[in-house]
């Protein structure tokens, strides 16, 4: 009920004069206040989180950090002492103790120690004692009963910005932050600094430029007059949905009551960050674009032997992957897939960067650039759902390229260009919520047409399965299995009915409607979860699995198919933490989630609620 | 702790949960309220049934314990009999994959059973997470449970004599009270075989893992020990001396609660060897057996008064069984895996398990004689005749009871097509490896040649056989229900029934005229839903059932009325002559042979039947004369209509909603007649072969009586060889003939009609404009990864063969080869769809150069961007203003809501390829005789191809255009027919170039 009335309340107010900041208190710094968006830094230092204010209580909302170091620690800590009784602490790792440097890039005090529970700020004292001595099995699991109370959330706080109201989502590429904000119909963005990942410092400042009361100004959209946006367009309304090119150049954003979806470059092509920067307004999709993800075409797929050298490429045939914006002839563009909330229907959307034109290997005027750089969208393939009975509303959306990966992990060291042709041509998963009927819908995209040849745009829809009320968002990452293995899963964040559905892909991918959840997280009654994060993990490694293999540990030229190199056990703390975190808008705190089965106390821990951040706390008048 | 009741909203009868709200307050931890869900069924999955007698026969008092038994002996429960009074009671056993419990469904009542009242919510017995399968022995008295728990796989022993719990009145089954075994690896379904001395066996499939070095296989377990903690839970005894001994002789039981390894007395992994060829596999029966036996002409495309057939209409280009199976096709993929089973079926007639495998393209076939020592046969391929190199994924099989005609068919869903394979399995020696064919695929475009297709993926599948018995029409038997007849074939042919009192042969009690006699309230309309035969019923996730005819045993009574070649006499001797309207309807609707003389020579058979009706009984039809034979055809989709045009169910059949009609470019009407037919085309019905009918004119559908019946043209409505006057240009009335050889080919849509219509598949693609080498005699635009050719688009050359193939074919039905000239315009043409910048865009000032744009700083900015050359403005354009270049072409492209009419801006197609299109330009002669000025239309226009004439109009559509444009294509010259739903038909053919640079130039045609 709540919610409904608070979407009445946003449609009906959906002017730009009712999102403006104006006067009024603003926003509370060191809370959250319904979160709509988490990411974590690429180094795994840092939570980032972004509140909407969605009661319109403040002046705006805010984006934050969060030390995610800190954090870890002290859920370990709450961990130990829940399972074991012992309050005296964990032993921890370097950079990991509460005083680790921030933003200098110094290690600090961050030398290792002890985290306690003893200094764990819970909101209602420490953990009652009948919540520790978890063990033997058979009572109660961690975040089932009482061992997860709510930790007061502020004494993790590091910065924080107000930013317009009513975000929708939250992403992190090359150090910026990106956030659809509704209430200026604008995409807002941060710089942080670089998180390596192995020195201690953390990029805790969020860097935007503030206006006389401190509200962050750089965001694209409203201004059609602004620098590049040569075609003078405004962003439509109601931005929702997110989604970045593999290469992070450009930015497609859905549009929920509108038939458009907006088209922005990024600003950080170059290694020297511009803004962000309005580009195009593709019109006539569906009516209520919502969810969107990036289509990771792999180019191993597309790529020619020499007929002179079969052991070699072709020469010029799709020869740098990561130039994806610009790709030659032999390669695919880049694509976005569409959902919508009023059509049964996929589109999907190609991304042109209008820029050094594409055309064949010797084609007349190949190599020459078109006259205006201006990158635009196109709908170029609209795919009907009949899978579910009803489907026309569909919601978040995910795509799965491991496959691809995993295959080319078993080649082995120097693998030919005919096996990664192959492994490449193996279809990405692709997974996106329904709410007519409460769903995950399983589809594959890229396959071998009839004739043989491959379309990396084919889209089959392989089957569904039922979840919970309220579908709204799929995400794919990793968990560490019983053995230290990576293994991938899909989380289905179910809205309306505050559950967490996790499904293994590979399930989904062969057993259709009959797969079944390896677990399903309840984040308690009416919380509304919405978004989520996870400490960080590239897709490739996470393909590759086994840390321990000589696919993870080496070298991009004998494995010429990883972008780059996995993490370190020794050198990167990125492997050892496996957490997921759960923004529950409606209660405004996020919970923590405990990926990792291969620890001790995983029997107790492994995919269960493990820490609170922050007091659920219901709306004003609820 | 207390539990506060919020509210129940509903108990589910399905898969779908709900979720009921139930608040705990724990006193010291009030903050963190949790969850705690009570539900009914959630995740269903797999099930089984078992008959258990329950309640007393006399006064209806509950048996405790239950007896486990046949399942014959829960019988259906009639119409208006309440079925929990019933002693014998049907139960499902049904997996709840979430929470790891099995479901007892109680089908004789309806309702899902609470085995544990004292606990809110409906709550199921627990067994491990993870249930994957679930089967209840033969003689009902076990039910075994396979589960995939993590580092807990385990089979779970149920005795059906606790199934009901508390609600059987017997204390509900925790999870310690169950008997159980640890796997080694992974089982993912269970099947129960019978060894030769009569013992049971578990057949576990199990999944492998590459990580841990174990393969996928079929393992066997001795379900003794596991069955030996009863009767002390309250069974009765065994029920026979087989199972006597079976117990007295079987390994120390189990104890119940732990979790021991359990008894492998075999096994066998699955092979990953696959043949090295393969060959498509025959045609499946096509409905038309008389036929078949040879007592008719086999089928073969129709051929019209000297006119060759279509070139893909014949059966020898369709792909069909007949010219895929030279030579055999390879079989081989890369990275084809280790076996990754995902579904098994087993035989009951012969001792053979079928796996479906996801991860290698076939069925394995284990031979189970000695369930204890299981070994592999060659196995049945997953391959595809449309894409012989695409690897099939199986999914669900099931297997078919045995049809009427000795066959079995194994349906396996190939799950990345959503579709299904059809199998012959009927001799497992003997019979084809691969999927069988459809018969006569030519006559239906949409479908596979070996597949029944879907609208949506398919969750499950299930085999029924079904009948509605004929009660005995002995006085002396009636109304005994026990004497039923079950199994006849629907008989029309007169002879069985040739007064309305006698009926020679039962079949001829489930003729259309005794519809009630057979089914309460059934009718000629109720025959869709009467389901007599085999039928598989298709689950797809969209929440729809598909049913499928596999053996339909009234087949032979759904058909048009007469099926005769040429004069016909009834019983009565009354003579029914082709002038009445007697012809052949659709390829397939071959004459029947006449009835002999004699039983043997047909006298009674269903299929010896060319006319049905009897005046002797009138009005008083035999079949549904439904205008397409056969209607039930094995291994089609069933229609929940007649189809034909009914005044009680409607009309589905394809007609035409009014006539075709001809408009110009702004939608105004366009006579077609008299004078006018001389140069406006008029769209001609297709000619109709003498001895053919076409039951789109008749108005009187429903009349029995062939001579009673009216056509609304009969000249149309019948064949001849030429067209007759009434068909002919300026007399005529422009119409479309429709086929009536296959129903599944039509699709309930709208046809469009459209000459120079625009390609749906093209519509919006946008492409770089490049000039050719020669200065631009001809341009380019590149649409990379847009699949032209798949998109049906057709270049200048195709356009030239089909005119010449015209010119073949229409002086042989006597109409003229007009206009001379058609080559020379007929070929698909771009419209370019965009309009032009913005005035004040800064492109209208780039320089023409690139020394220009390089001082100008324009088009190669700091960074990374390459030069722009934009030399395409010539003379004074080169150096004009912005508003002078603009202008220009404002004029002479105009603006994008007039493209249509603004013909400067359509480009003839030269040659068409996947990624680009290269484009001349239209000519048209500007003076007429006598010297008078000419504007270009779409009727003077010719294709001017590589030219020097070419190059200034060219140079100003890129400039204009700033060298990028979005188009769409139109067919140049031609009808182009687009339907609501399936849009346009085109058939691509691949041409691969020797570089492999650019392949696939359109070969193919369209509709």
């Amino acid at each position: 009920m709540l919610l409904g009335a608070l979407c009445a309340t946003a449609v009906a107010s959906a002017v730009p004069a009712c999102y403006t900041a104006g006067g009024g208190t603003a926003p509370p710094t060191n809370a959250f206040y319904f979160p709509v968006g988490l990411a974590v830094s690429e180094g795994g230092r840092v939570l980032y989180a972004v509140n909407s204010d969605f009661d319109l209580q403040w002046s705006g909302g805010t984006l934050q950090s969060y030390d995610l170091q800190r954090i870890r620690a002290d859920a370990l800590a709450l961990e130990a002492y829940s399972i074991t009784g012992d309050d005296q602490g964990i032993a921890l790792p370097a950079c990991e103790s509460a005083d680790a440097g921030a933003d200098s890039g110094q290690a600090g005090a961050g030398d290792g120690g002890v985290a306690s529970v003893d200094r764990l700020h819970f909101s209602y004292g420490k953990p009652p004692p009948k919540c520790k001595q978890l063990a033997p099995p058979g009572n109660t699991a961690l975040g089932q009963g009482c061992a997860a109370p709510p930790v007061d959330s502020t004494y993790y706080v590091e910065d924080s910005k107000t930013v317009g109201a009513f975000a929708t989502d939250l992403q992190i590429r090359n150090d910026r932050l990106f956030f659809p904000v509704r209430g200026t119909a604008t995409l807002t963005w941060a710089d942080v600094g670089n998180d390596d990942g192995v020195s201690c410092g953390a990029p805790f400042s969020l860097k935007c430029r503030p206006d006389s009361t401190g509200r962050c100004t750089t965001q694209a959209g409203s201004d059609p007059n602004s620098q590049d946006n040569t075609r003078h367009v405004t962003m439509p309304g109601e931005p929702f949905g997110m989604a970045l090119t593999q290469d992070g150049t450009a930015v497609a954003i859905t549009h929920q009551t509108d038939t458009k979806t907006s088209l922005l470059t990024s600003g950080i092509e170059t290694g020297m960050f511009q803004s962000p920067t309005m580009q195009f307004v593709l019109d006539g999709l569906p009516q209520g674009g919502n969810g969107i993800a990036y289509v990771p075409h792999d180019y191993d797929a597309l790529r020619v032997p020499d007929p002179n050298d079969p052991t070699k490429l072709k020469p010029g045939a799709c020869d740098d992957p990561l130039q994806v914006s610009r790709p030659n002839a032999d390669c695919v563009r880049p694509a976005f897939l569409e959902t919508s909330r009023n059509v049964a229907e996929l589109d999907l959307l190609r991304y042109y960067s209008d820029d050094n034109s594409v055309l064949p290997n010797g084609a007349p005027g190949a190599g020459l650039g078109e006259t205006l750089q201006r990158p635009f969208l196109q709908r170029e393939r609209a795919y009907t759902l009949t899978a579910n009975s009803l489907g026309t509303d569909q919601r978040g959306i995910a795509i799965d390229p491991t496959p691809r990966y995993a295959c080319k992990a078993r080649l082995g060291k120097n693998p030919s260009p005919a096996d990664l042709k192959a492994c490449g041509q193996i279809a990405a998963r692709v997974f996106f919520a329904s709410r007519s009927p409460p769903s995950l819908v399983v589809g594959e995209i890229g396959e071998l047409a009839t004739d043989g040849s491959y379309d990396s745009d084919a889209l089959v829809v392989t089957g569904n399965v039922s979840v919970d009320a309220g579908p709204s968002r799929v995400y794919v990452a990793p968990i560490i299995d019983s053995e230290g293995k990576f293994e991938l899963r899909v989380f289905v964040v179910c809205f309306d009915s505050g559950a967490v559905f996790i499904y293994d892909p590979d399930d989904l991918a062969t057993e259709g409607s009959n797969a079944v959840p390896t677990k399903v997280i309840y984040t308690g009654n009416g919380t509304g979860p919405f978004a989520m994060a996870f400490d960080p993990m590239p897709l490739e490694c996470a393909a590759i699995a086994d840390p321990k293999s000589d696919a993870w540990s080496g070298s991009t030229s004998d494995y010429p198919w990883k972008m780059a190199q996995c993490p370190s056990p020794a050198m990167s703390p990125l492997q050892r933490y496996r957490f997921g975190y759960i923004a529950n808008f409606t209660q405004s705190f996020v919970q923590m989630v405990d990926l990792d089965d291969s620890s001790p106390f995983a029997p107790y821990t492994f995919e269960q609620i493990v820490f609170t951040l922050g007091k659920p706390t219901l709306p004003k008048g609820q | 702790m207390t539990k506060h009741w919020l509210g129940i909203g509903g108990v589910a009868a399905g898969v779908a949960a709900v979720v009921i709200g139930v608040a705990v307050a724990v006193a010291s931890c009030s903050q963190t309220p949790t969850n705690v869900p009570v539900r009914s069924l959630q995740q269903s999955q797999k099930s089984d049934v078992v008959c258990l007698g329950t309640l007393q026969e006399d006064g209806g008092a509950l048996i405790v314990p239950q007896i486990p038994l046949a399942q014959e002996q829960c019988a259906p429960v009639p119409a208006n009999v309440t079925g929990s009074t019933l002693p014998n009671h049907l139960y499902s056993v049904v997996t709840q994959t979430t929470r790891g419990e099995v479901a007892v469904i109680d089908l004789t009542a309806g309702q899902v059973i609470d085995e544990d009242k004292s606990t809110p919510g409906i709550n199921f017995i627990p067994v491990g997470g993870s249930p994957t399968d679930v089967a209840v022995t033969p003689d009902g008295y076990m039910t075994f449970v396979a589960t995939a728990e993590e580092d807990k796989p385990a089979i779970y022993a149920i005795p059906n004599s606790r199934l009901l719990g508390d609600y059987g009145g017997q204390p509900p089954l925790k999870l310690t009270d169950l008997q159980a075994c640890l796997l080694a690896q992974v089982p993912q379904a269970l099947a129960i075989a019978t060894r030769p001395d009569g013992k049971t066996v578990l057949l576990v499939m199990v999944r492998g893992s590459d990580t841990l070095g174990t393969r996928a296989g079929i393992v066997a377990i001795d379900p003794a020990p596991l069955t030996q903690a009863w009767p002390d839970g309250g069974g009765p005894p065994p029920p026979d001396a087989a199972a006597a001994e079976r117990a007295a002789d079987a390994a120390p039981p189990l104890p119940p609660g732990t979790l021991t390894s359990c008894p492998v007395i075999g096994g066998v992994a699955l092979s990953n060897t696959l043949p090295a060829s393969w060959t498509p596999g025959p045609a499946w029966p096509d409905g038309v057996p008389y036929a078949d036996a040879g007592a008719a002409t086999e089928p073969t495309a129709a051929t019209s008064c000297g006119v060759g057939a279509p070139a893909d209409a014949g059966v020898a280009d369709s792909g069909g069984a007949g010219d895929a199976g030279e030579g055999g096709l390879p079989l081989s993929f890369a990275q084809l895996g280790s076996p990754h089973p995902a579904s098994m079926a087993l035989r009951d007639d012969v001792h053979l398990l079928y796996v479906a495998d996801e991860a290698i393209p076939v069925i394995h076939v284990i031979d189970v004689s000695d369930p204890t020592a299981p070994h592999e046969q060659a196995p049945l391929l997953a391959t595809s005749v449309l894409n012989p190199a695409r690897r099939v994924i199986v999914g669900p099989m099931a297997l078919s009871p045995t049809t009427s005609d000795f066959k079995r068919y194994l349906y396996a869903v190939d799950t990345r097509d959503k579709s299904l394979m059809v199998f012959d399995v009927s001799d497992p020696a003997a019979s084809p490896r691969v999927p069988l064919q459809r018969p006569h695929p030519e006559l239906n475009p949409f479908a596979a040649p070996d597949r029944l297709g879907f609208s949506a993926p398919i969750a499950s599948l299930a085999f029924v056989e079904h009948d509605w018995p004929l009660p005995s029409q002995s006085d002396a038997e009636a109304p005994n229900p026990i004497h039923q007849y079950s199994g006849l074939l629907c008989n029309p042919n007169p002879n069985v029934h040739p007064d309305a009192g006698a009926f020679l042969d039962l079949g001829a009690f489930y003729r259309v005229d005794q519809a009630a006699l057979i089914q309460p309230s059934g009718a000629r309309e109720t025959f869709p839903n009467r389901l007599r035969g085999v039928f598989a019923f298709v689950t797809l996730s969209n929440g729809s059932v598909v049913v499928i005819d596999v053996d339909d045993w009234d087949a032979p009574c759904r058909r048009p009325d007469p099926m005769a070649a040429g004069d016909v006499k009834d019983l009565a001797g009354v003579t029914y002559t082709v002038d009445a309207g007697i012809g052949q309807t659709g390829l397939l609707a071959i004459p029947q042979p006449p009835p002999g003389a004699t039983p043997d020579a047909g006298q009674f058979e269903p299929y010896h039947a060319p006319l049905t009706y009897n005046s002797n009984i009138s009005e008083s039809p035999a079949v549904t004369l439904e205008p397409f034979f056969p209607v039930s055809a094995p291994h089609r989709m069933r229609a929940n209509t007649l189809l034909m045009n009914d005044p009680v169910s409607g009309e589905h059949i394809p007609y035409l909603s009014s006539a075709p009609a001809l408009f110009d470019v702004n939608g105004a009407p366009q006579g077609t007649s008299a004078g006018m037919a001389a140069t406006r085309p008029l769209m001609l019905p297709t000619l109709l072969p003498p001895g053919w009918i076409d039951y789109s004119y008749l108005q009187t559908p429903i009349e029995p009586n062939p001579a009673a019946r009216t056509w609304v043209s009969p000249d149309m409505a019948f064949g001849s060889c030429a067209y007759p006057a009434s068909l002919l240009p300026q007399t005529g009335t422009p119409s479309v003939r429709l086929s009536f050889d296959d129903p599944s080919a039509h699709i309930d849509q709208d046809w469009t009609v459209t000459y120079e219509g625009v390609l749906p598949t093209v519509s919006g693609v946008v492409g770089d404009m490049v000039l050719d080498d020669q200065d631009g005699q001809t341009m380019t635009m590149y649409a990379t990864g847009a699949r032209l050719c798949e998109a049906g688009v057709e270049d200048w050359q195709m356009g030239q063969a089909r005119v010449a193939q015209l010119a073949r074919n229409l002086p042989a039905v006597g109409l003229p080869v007009q206009p001379p000239d058609r080559a020379q315009w007929t070929a698909d043409y771009i419209e370019i769809t965009d309009d032009l910048l913005d005035p004040s865009d800064p492109y209208w000032s780039l320089p023409a150069s690139d020394a220009g744009a390089s001082e100008a700083g324009a088009g190669a900015d700091a960074g990374n961007r390459l030069p722009v050359v934009n030399d395409c403005w010539e003379g004074d354009l080169a150096n004009a203003t912005a508003d002078a270049r603009y202008n220009f072409c404002l004029n002479t492209f105009g603006t994008a809501a007039n493209a249509d009419t603004y013909l400067s801006r359509d480009f003839p197609i030269l040659e068409a390829n996947d990624d680009y299109l290269r484009v001349g330009r239209f000519g048209w002669v500007d003076r007429d005789t006598m010297g008078n000025a000419v504007a270009e239309a779409s009727t003077n226009r010719v294709v001017v191809a590589a030219s020097d004439t070419n190059k200034t109009f060219l140079h100003e559509a890129q400039c204009c255009f700033h060298h990028q444009a979005g188009f769409k294509v139109r067919a140049g010259g031609e009808w182009l027919t687009v339907g609501s739903s399936v849009g346009m038909l085109n058939h691509e053919q691949s041409d691969p170039r020797p570089d492999g640079a650019f392949s696939r130039p359109t070969l193919g045609w369209r509709s």
